[in-house]
């Protein structure tokens, strides 16, 4: 996981994020707030993508509505897909991958 | 050197006779105010505040209600009803009835925004208690003697026996004040808010009146928008705009859907997916799980099946994993296929991302290229 914040006004804060979540993956920065407008279609946050092997948008997530803990479940069964999982193992073991 | 305090000292003359107003000068003097009370609201402030932090749920309830009848300044009193009564309304709605008439005693300004908390925190009581006719007679009583609109219409939505009625008396007395007023809902909104409500009665097509008139208006705000897209404070409001507009043609869709009105409801929907475009991937996926369900009202399971497997293209939801395989089931297909098609679509849809070169906060150097792996989640967010 590779985080981007989207307001550079606002780097100061990340280390004590970092140190209050206990966060382990790269924090990137940018040196201008529409960067991620302008570059990746990002005009709110949060905002997640998903990126295969090839650097390609599998998925992206924003503003879904419902319930946080499903959002959390299908995000899961994405990256479990792309890691050539199956996306649903928890459920129904080999359902879909045979 | 001493501090400049210049201090303007108006005679008893111009007041009366009686009072001496001293009148600190900016930027020369600190404020001659009451020092006592200021401390007192600075450390019922602090109190409150270290109150709030109390995790456990009987202990923070029981210290604040201490706190409320040591009268402090209306601004703590405001918060600590806010914070305590949603915490009774379902473990002791008998004490969240007669704090939220407190509350309402204590605080008479029909635009005090304590009011409407006490008034949901009541009915939202009532409601543990299992008496719909003092909610009822509540909301009558609030129609009643209630002028602020923004109180109006969410008691409308917590009502809904006098929903119409309430929302009625929002619009009107929303008309009497400047569409420009701070906390105050917009017009097109209660109107909105008004066109559902008649739909949950089920009078459709007389819902669709004022539904339209608003979905109209936020396309001509939209169009205005357009016009103006090539400044980039406009491109952030356009893309909001968009998908709130999108979500309204969804509700009033699945309004058509529920009422038997088909066409009308895959029109609507159709309209939705063109706001949301090709960059509100995931939306899509609740767009057509939407239209799935209109093709199961109107017995078109292939239909249905193929939204189904649209919607799993572009969002892995488990439940629509398993309607894909009733349906497919049901109709002699094989789930598989429909998998097989639905990964299809997904590899085929998948945009490479613009390459970057950025620096972590540390100065380290990252580029797409270097985070590569077999799946790489990139989340934009801000800190705050």
């Amino acid at each position: 996981m590779v985080a981007i914040n989207i307001m550079p006004a606002q780097n100061e804060m990340i280390p004590k994020l970092r140190a209050q979540g206990k966060y382990t993956f790269p924090v990137l920065v940018v040196d201008n707030k529409d960067y991620a407008r302008r570059n990746f279609g990002v005009l709110a946050a949060p905002y997640d993508m998903l990126l295969d092997a090839g650097g390609k948008r599998a998925f992206l997530h924003y503003a879904y509505p419902g319930d946080g803990k499903e959002k959390e479940k299908v995000v899961e069964a994405e990256i479990r897909e792309l890691l050539g999982l199956n996306p649903f193992e928890d459920l129904e073991p080999d359902r879909i991958r045979k | 050197m001493p501090r400049i305090r210049l201090i303007v000292t108006v005679s008893a003359i111009l007041a009366g006779g009686v009072a001496a107003v001293t009148v600190p000068q900016p930027g020369l003097s600190t404020p001659n105010v009451d020092v006592s009370a200021s401390q007192k609201l600075s450390e019922a402030q602090k109190r409150l505040s270290e109150i709030m932090g109390e995790r456990e749920y009987e202990a923070r309830a029981g210290r604040l209600e201490q706190f409320i009848r040591e009268k402090p300044d209306p601004a703590s009193l405001l918060r600590a009803y806010s914070s305590l009564l949603p915490l009774w309304v379902s473990s002791k709605p008998e004490k969240a009835i007669t704090l939220a008439d407190e509350a309402l005693a204590r605080f008479p300004d029909p635009m005090a925004s304590v009011r409407e908390i006490a008034y949901v925190a009541k009915i939202q009581a009532l409601r543990t208690q299992k008496n719909e006719a003092a909610i009822h007679e509540l909301g009558l009583n609030i129609l009643k003697i209630e002028t602020n609109p923004h109180l109006l219409s969410t008691i409308a939505q917590h009502d809904r026996k006098n929903n119409l009625k309430l929302l009625e008396k929002a619009m009107a007395e929303r008309a009497r004040i400047p569409a420009s007023a701070a906390g105050q809902p917009v017009m097109m909104e209660l109107r909105w808010q008004y066109a559902l409500g008649v739909a949950g009665t089920g009078r459709m097509d007389e819902a669709l009146r004022p539904a339209s008139q608003v979905l109209d208006a936020y396309e001509k705000e939209i169009a205005g928008l357009e016009a103006r897209a090539a400044e980039d404070r406009i491109q952030t409001t356009l893309f909001g705009m968009h998908v709130f507009v999108a979500q309204k043609y969804w509700t009033i869709s699945n309004l058509c859907g529920n009422a038997g009105q088909f066409d009308k409801a895959l029109e609507f929907l159709k309209i939705s997916e063109s706001h949301l475009g090709g960059n509100r991937a995931e939306l899509r996926a609740w767009v057509e799980q939407l239209r799935a369900a209109i093709f199961a009202k109107m017995g078109k399971p292939d239909l249905e099946l193929d939204c189904y497997m649209k919607a799993f293209a572009v969002r892995m939801d488990s439940k629509v994993r398993d309607r894909i395989v009733e349906l497919a089931a049901g109709i002699g297909k094989k789930p598989e296929e429909i998998f097989l098609r639905a990964r299809q679509i997904r590899k085929e849809s998948a945009v490479r991302i613009t390459a970057f070169t950025l620096r972590t906060f540390e100065g380290s150097v990252v580029t797409l290229d270097s985070i590569k792996s077999k799946a790489t989640l990139l989340n934009f967010f801000f800190p705050t």
